[in-house]
């Protein structure tokens, strides 16, 4: 049992069911199936923007264009439609979105890796960037969605909302990737030590760039889902998946100073926060007492390990 | 007084011992570091600790020097018991001229020196400098530390620890990258010094200087002091085997019966950076040696060797193979390399044993991309049992073994790929008596086995004890080749005092490397940045007369000024190497409360609602401090969370916008002195007040070191705890005044207002040329980025452009100044 939990995941885990069961406790309705049911497209759509910023974070870096990638594709299968409405025009918007966040995160990657200006820098300014490229391409109005990626989106798979399964699809995918291949063991090395990776040929330069546009890719398609989502998304949607992202990866029990992570911990921290925020709607305080909860949550998870190392030493 | 610690002279007798060291023991998790030391130094007296390699010298230092906090024992400095604190050590009259300098980087030559003592003027830097070394090594007073060549590097820190004027002066490997005359020059220095009464530890690996300069000679091995005698009693002899620890012949495998078969390696007039015209054929065997001083391209060779470095001409055969560029492609081809820092390049210390065993060989331990965990646990136990690694299970974590078994783990990656060239760089750093036995028979058997085997290792003894055959490299090439009984520590020290000529080509590329003054200084976007305001202004105009008028560039004054402070509060955090993401959502903070306590019937008047303002944003800003410093968290994350929170508290205070503040408020904000706002005049001032704190005072430059080299500053002695929360706490409070600027200029309790400075602020502090990852950065220069973003603001509904472009604008900017700082301040290549 120990052992199990030095496992991120299992911590994760354990984690959220102690918020289930107080949350069962003090608004049993929150965890009736349907508010369940309710809020697992949206834990989807974290999770998936979630991964993108766990890829990051493991090469070493952090990425604020979230906001900017997420709206951007938002705005690319809104604002591009040219109202004939067919399947392949959404599928063509999808993957126009898709191929735009994979362009963010290349031109983030290459500025990170051969510029060396600190990740941090890039994507804040990007994200600037990318807001700008919003204003421009929406004229500053929120439209509809195409209606086919907006079915999809409201759709089920044995009973799964589709947003939820295509996180579960990728938390596997990425998690089996990393964990079981030599692809995904050199992915990790690049991250973890790439003076090591150097020294043994392998080509870090590429993981670190390829997780950008990874994360440009990943944070795009949640951007797609969460337009199809919510009909007519607002133009700033992506503002709030900045720190959420973030939130999901410390949430789930993953460090923030260079160790390995999991991916299947970042997935669980992000059902985590999107319960946490329903729960906190039901108790009836407004969003932004959600702000200052899901600020006090990453406080807290980065503070307790550290609390409880000096503890150890002490 | 034990009988081994009586002192050398007669008159010493009458001091009292300079330095005690009483029982310091010290561990690192498994790892008995020091197990029980007793140290005393008089005055007056040279005292050399000698060791090999891992033997606990500079953990023993670092607990003398406040650095590390020894786990039981004390230490005394005259008499008085001293606390594991690096700036009280220092004042109590201890220092060291540590192995690796501990100097900030992007601080001056003065300024490091004026690190150690505040007072210190141009000319008594210069003559500390001259009494360390000679002119050879000469440097200019403002050049930055990091543009110094290596021997450069160390004489800056010998001349520091020289500054403060200690008591107890700890020399730490001093002549490790000097020529002889250096050398001599210092031992001039440590003779005069001891006239003086100072008491001195030295610390060397060289015998040779070791029994020429000190009174008395402690031998520490595997974290023992073995025996402390004065240095005459001893013979050099009888020093190698006490080092050792038992006769050399016992730790050495026999040395290698050369074959005639044909040649595993050829390496024919290879050159590359740090070396050139290197030749070298191994037979079937031989253990090669690569010795010299220092930095004299014996490492820089064996990197090319491992196709980890690129070569500029000359050739590389495996056997008859040539090696395609690239590690992949000399992997490929056999050649296996053990690197000398094995934190740094060789493991992944949060990885098991077995994973970084497989990391080796991943192609052979899975199938079309899949890792057969089966195979990897077999490679893993196979290497485990054959290098006899102790540790419990293939699963135990790399960082939790001792340095001997990490070294294990790492040469039995490298031999378990079946190595036609195996290259180890320093094999038993770090690595106690018992492992290095193993080792070395390993690498025998390598040997024997037909793997060409070359070892790169600082340690004489280790050389003459291991290999057939060395080549001694100085200034980049090799100037000796020693065989048979040739091969001792005597002869390779020899060699290297042989070596002639003053140091290799960096000292010379030091010169050149100094770039002119006005390009290298800080201030210099400033101006830069205050023309191109004046070319877009300018510009404008031209394009639309509408523009420039009094009151347009009052609001660019003010607007400017708002932004500054934004900025400032941002540089202070950057400066110390981090940033706040907070800044922003903060001052939007500030507007708030503001709307609540400076309305037009303040609660607490005027004064005190402005007060209490800006002692909450310090509040906010100290807190970030306490979490970043206290509790070790990455700054971005602490301010990432703030910065929605932030927005949260704001949003709660005033879901929207609401809360007028006074007119009285808002008058006395937007004053005007003569054409010019009050609050641009009060900014100015503060500007140069700041600048002139972060160049010219003490603390402006401990904020700069901590920025630029977090671990040196510590070493040295400042307090960097204190400086990190100070800057926080300055952040906190100058984001506050930007806030009560910014809500005399919105009017109304807006809960958005204010977010978007923290992209702005970060760009002004970029555009300012301040460097992102800390130590350098200007109060002057950012004020003039501020100056450059609001002429682009107020410009764009002149030139008919919308808000869009201030979005890209803002980002374009920042994206090409700090790619274009980054690139300027590569350090540059030593020419070749």
């Amino acid at each position: 049992m120990g052992n199990l939990f030095k496992r991120n995941e299992f911590r994760a885990l354990a984690a959220l069911i102690l918020l289930l069961v107080i949350g069962g406790v003090i608004a049993p309705s929150t965890i009736r199936p349907a508010s369940i049911s309710g809020l697992l497209p949206f834990a989807g759509i974290l999770a998936v923007a979630s991964i993108g910023q766990h890829l990051v974070i493991q090469q070493r870096g952090m990425d604020i264009s979230v906001a900017g990638v997420f709206s951007l594709a938002a705005v690319v299968v809104t604002a591009f439609q040219s109202g004939g409405g067919g399947t392949l025009e959404a599928m063509g918007l999808v993957g126009l979105a898709l191929l735009t966040g994979a362009g963010v995160g290349l031109a983030n990657g290459l500025t990170v890796t051969r510029l060396g200006v600190p990740p941090l820098v890039v994507t804040i300014a990007m994200n600037s960037i990318v807001f700008g490229l919003v204003l421009a391409l929406s004229g500053g109005r929120a439209s509809t969605v195409a209606k086919p990626i907006a079915d999809l989106a409201a759709s089920r798979v044995v009973g799964i909302p589709v947003p939820f399964l295509v996180a579960l699809v990728l938390v596997a995918l990425v998690a089996l990737v990393i964990s079981r291949t030599a692809l995904g063991r050199r992915f990790s090395v690049s991250g973890l030590s790439p003076n090591v990776g150097l020294a043994l040929g392998f080509r870090v330069e590429l993981f670190q760039v390829g997780a950008y546009i990874g994360a440009g890719i990943l944070f795009a398609a949640a951007g797609v889902l969460f337009a199809g989502l919510s009909n007519v998304p607002t133009l700033f949607a992506g503002n709030d998946y900045m720190l959420a992202t973030v939130a999901a990866y410390v949430v789930g029990g993953n460090s923030l100073t260079g160790e390995r992570g999991s991916v299947l911990a970042t997935g669980i921290g992000a059902f985590f926060l999107t319960y946490l925020g329903q729960l906190v709607i039901s108790l009836g305080f407004d969003t932004a007492v959600q702000y200052l909860i899901q600020a006090a949550i990453v406080l807290l998870g980065v503070s307790l390990p550290s609390i409880a190392n000096r503890l150890k030493t002490a | 007084m034990t009988a081994n610690a009586q002192p050398v002279a007669a008159a010493e007798l009458v001091a009292p011992p300079a330095l005690i060291l009483d029982a310091i023991t010290k561990s690192f998790g498994p790892v008995k570091a020091l197990k029980g030391i007793d140290l005393k130094a008089w005055p007056g007296e040279v005292h050399a600790i000698v060791g090999e390699n891992g033997a606990g010298k500079s953990t023993l230092i670092n607990c003398a020097a406040g650095v590390l906090t020894p786990d039981t024992g004390t230490v005394s400095i005259k008499g008085e018991t001293a606390r594991s604190q690096a700036a009280q050590v220092r004042e109590m009259g201890l220092s060291v001229a540590f192995q690796h300098p501990a100097l900030a980087p992007d601080l001056t030559v003065l300024e490091n020196l004026q690190l150690a003592r505040q007072d210190l003027t141009p000319s008594e830097a210069q003559e500390l400098l001259d009494r360390v070394s000679t002119k050879a090594l000469a440097m200019d007073l403002s050049t930055r530390a990091a543009d110094l060549s290596l021997a450069q590097g160390h004489v800056l820190e010998i001349a520091r620890a020289l500054a403060s004027r200690p008591a107890v002066f700890i020399f730490d490997e001093p002549t490790e990258p000097f020529q002889d005359p250096e050398v001599r020059h210092l031992f001039h220095l440590i003779a005069e010094l001891k006239a003086q009464g100072t008491a001195i530890i030295y610390i060397s690996h060289r015998l040779h200087e070791v029994m020429a300069i000190a009174d008395r000679v402690s031998v520490l091995r595997d974290g023992d002091l073995i025996e402390t005698r004065p240095a005459a009693d001893f013979t050099p002899d009888e020093i190698v085997n006490l080092i050792v620890g038992r006769p050399l012949g016992q730790v050495f495998p026999p040395k290698g019966k050369i074959g005639t078969g044909p040649k595993l390696l050829t390496v024919a007039a290879l050159s590359g950076k740090g070396f050139r015209d290197v030749s070298l054929a191994v037979r079937p065997g031989e253990i090669i040696g690569l010795a010299g001083v220092e930095g004299q391209g014996q490492r820089d060779f064996l990197r090319a060797l491992a196709g980890i470095n690129p070569k500029t001409s000359g050739d590389i055969r495996v056997d008859i193979d040539e090696p395609k560029p690239g590690v992949a492609n000399f992997r490929r081809a056999g050649v296996a390399f053990v690197p000398d820092d094995r934190h740094a390049e060789g493991l992944v210390l949060s990885l098991t044993i077995r994973e970084n065993e497989g990391l080796g060989q991943l192609a052979a331990i899975s199938d079309h991309g899949l890792l057969s965990a089966r195979r990897e646990k077999e490679l893993a136990e196979q290497i485990h049992a054959d290098l006899r690694v102790k540790a419990p299970t293939v699963e135990s974590t790399v960082g939790q073994l001792s340095g001997g078994n990490q070294q294990k783990v790492l040469i039995g990656r490298e031999i378990a790929m079946k190595p036609r060239v195996l290259l180890v760089d320093e094999p038993t750093k770090g690595v106690d008596v018992g492992s290095r036995s193993d080792i070395y028979n390993k690498l025998r058997e390598m040997a024997d086995s037909g793997c060409a085997v070359i070892v790169s290792s600082a340690d004489g003894v280790e050389i003459e004890g291991l290999c057939d055959r060395v080549l001694v490299f100085s200034r980049g090439s090799v100037v000796t080749e020693l065989t048979g009984a040739d091969v001792n520590d005597a002869k390779i020290t020899e060699a290297n005092l042989k070596a002639t000529g003053i140091r290799d080509g960096s000292d010379a590329d030091a010169g050149g490397r100094k770039r002119s003054a006005f390009w290298s200084s800080d201030q210099m976007p400033a101006a830069i940045l205050v023309l191109l305001s004046v070319l877009v202004m300018g510009v404008t105009q031209a394009i639309n007369p509408w523009f420039l008028s009094a009151f347009s560039l009052q609001s660019i004054a003010t607007l400017t000024s708002i932004l500054a402070l934004a900025a400032f509060a941002q540089l202070f955090v950057i400066i110390k190497g981090g940033i706040d993401l907070a800044v922003g959502p903060l001052i939007g903070f500030a507007v708030v409360l503001s709307s609540y306590l400076l309305g037009e019937e303040p609660p607490v008047g005027y004064v005190g609602g402005a007060l209490v303002v800006l002692v909450i944003c310090t509040a906010v800003g100290l807190l970030h401090g306490v979490l970043v410093e206290r509790l070790k968290l990455p700054a971005i994350v602490v301010t990432l969370a703030t910065y929605t929170g932030l927005q949260g508290l704001s949003l709660i205070l005033r879901p929207s916008p609401d809360g007028l503040l006074s007119d009285g408020y808002m008058e006395t904000v937007q004053m005007l002195v003569g054409p010019v706002p009050l609050v641009f005049v009060f900014v100015i001032a503060l500007t140069l007040g700041a600048e002139f704190g972060l160049f010219r005072r003490p603390v402006g430059r401990a904020l700069r070191a901590v920025g630029s080299r977090p671990k040196a500053a510590e070493m040295i002695g400042l307090q960097r705890g204190k400086i990190v929360v100070l800057a926080f706490v300055g952040s906190g409070l100058f984001a506050g005044v930007a806030g009560l600027l910014l809500a005399a200029q919105v009017g109304i309790g807006s809960p958005t207002t204010g977010v978007s400075y923290t992209l702005m602020s970060v760009t002004a502090v970029v555009l300012g040329g301040a460097q992102i990852t800390g130590g350098r950065g200007s109060f002057l220069a950012t004020l003039a980025g501020a100056l450059f973003i609001q002429s682009i603001i107020a410009a764009l509904p002149f030139l008919n452009l919308g808000s869009v472009w201030q979005y890209v604008l803002i980002g374009g900017a920042t994206f090409i100044a700090a790619g274009l700082f980054s690139q300027m301040r590569k350090p540059a290549k030593p020419a070749h």
